[in-house]
């Protein structure tokens, strides 16, 4: 049976994944947007997160996981495919010096000299987090 | 005679040393350039589904005309243009190609009464319009030959920066346009505001956005345009750094194609003069030989 999703991740640099999936889960704006196969059309901002690719049992039925910092995701027909400006995946993470600069976001975020400033630690703690998450 | 044939040797050495030099140019061009295609290449199922998720979107929010990015500023007073031009020399008539349309660009948008702030990027640009007396307000070097997408965002963000608070109302980028091995134009395109005009990208509606949906969109279809409005920009300057550097890339490996051929020339014509001087001297010397025997005869 082949799968019942298609599902690419596409970075603009260059194509990052593409093949089969039973479900995909992705961070979206109003939190994790589970998708299954007849998933109606969808087009969605995706925040900082993990993006989780449920690969089917013929195809060893592991978990893709990868780490963004943004995007967009469009549903149409069963195909899932994913805009993300940079895609790690867990053999990439290097903990350390992520470690390093959570904690230097952390100290930043205790006094942000503006709200935009705020903003983006946030989002750049979440980034980080999201990247942690795979190894740890 | 035994002098000239030395000089000419030495030149001789020099000549072959100068297409070695312009030999590995070449090819360390020609492989660039077929890096930054295959770069090309793998940009572009990204930019098509840019596009395909931008033409959705346009068609659910209906109206344009609302979002900064899209807005035709009325009327449009000050302009941008953008130059990008390579850091690095010997490479033909690039840099030259795109200053002289740069200067061309300028000029006619001045004439049409418009205020211009040049910005420019590259070297070799920025030398060839100081030295000219043009205006050049700001400058960057910083550009590689191999472009990142964080190098893109870099250099939009200043843009759009620029056109977001109002300090330019369009904004205009002249840069090689690299439409195929035998074309690459200097080419002005506006980026800014997005307009129907400046979306070169394939914009091509294909079969599934005919029978489209009503798609879901979330959060509402206005905050995701903006977003996507952004990212788009910076998709279609990505595009244009990746073809600037392959036409970069190709003019090099041209020019130093014909630098090559023409050592080649040089080395045959300056062997042959120094066989022929070699020969003259030799036959000189049987001359003074076969002269002297006779005398002692």
């Amino acid at each position: 049976m082949s799968a019942p999703i298609r599902c690419t991740v596409v970075s603009p640099e260059r194509p990052l994944f593409d093949g089969g999936a039973e479900k995909v889960v992705v961070p979206g704006t109003k939190g994790q947007i589970g998708i299954m196969p007849r998933h109606a059309a969808l087009i969605a901002k995706l925040e900082p997160g993990v993006i989780r690719i449920h690969r089917p049992a013929d195809e060893g039925g592991a978990v893709s996981k990868m780490a963004v910092t943004g995007g967009f995701v469009q549903v149409l027909h069963n195909v899932v495919t994913l805009l993300v400006t940079d895609a790690v995946v867990a053999e990439d993470v290097n903990a350390g010096a992520l470690h390093a600069e959570l904690e230097d976001v952390l100290a930043k975020l205790q006094h942000p000299a503006s709200d935009d400033e705020y903003r983006s630690l946030l989002r750049r703690r979440r980034g980080l987090t999201a990247q942690l998450s795979l190894v740890e | 005679m035994a002098k000239s044939s030395k000089t000419i040797r030495k030149r001789i050495k020099s000549v072959v040393s100068t297409k070695k030099i312009t030999r590995t140019m070449e090819m360390v061009a020609t492989s660039k350039l077929q890096k930054s295609q295959s770069k090309v290449i793998g940009s572009r199922p990204y930019t098509t589904t840019l596009a395909s998720l931008l033409e959705v979107i346009s068609a659910a929010v209906g109206s344009l005309g609302n979002f900064p990015l899209f807005a035709k500023r009325n009327p449009t007073k000050k302009v941008l243009v953008f130059v990008i031009t390579s850091n690095r020399g010997l490479c033909g008539g690039y840099n030259a190609n795109l200053v002289r349309k740069a200067r061309e660009h300028i000029a006619s948008l001045r004439a049409d009464g418009l205020e211009v702030a040049v910005h420019v990027a590259g070297k070799k640009g920025i030398a060839a319009l100081k030295f000219a007396g043009d205006q050049v307000d700001q400058t960057r070097t910083d550009l590689t030959d191999r472009p990142t997408y964080a190098e893109a965002e870099n250099v939009g963000r200043p843009l759009l920066d620029a056109f977001l608070k109002y300090e330019a109302d369009r904004v205009d980028v002249v840069y090689a346009d690299f439409r195929s091995i035998g074309q690459q134009p200097p080419t002005a395109l506006t980026v800014l505001p997005l307009g129907a005009a400046s979306v070169g990208a394939p914009a091509k509606s294909d079969a599934h956005a005919k029978a489209t949906p009503d798609f879901l969109f979330e959060p509402g279809p206005a905050e995701i345009l903006e977003e996507l409005a952004a990212v788009y920009v910076k998709n279609v300057l990505y595009r244009m750094l990746l073809s600037a550097v392959a036409s970069e890339q190709l003019a090099r490996r041209v020019a130093m194609k014909n630098a090559t051929d023409n050592a080649n020339d040089m080395q045959k014509s300056l062997t042959r003069e120094y066989n022929k001087a070699r020969q003259a001297m030799i036959t000189q010397e049987i001359a003074e030989i076969v002269g002297g025997a006779a005398a002692l005869e």
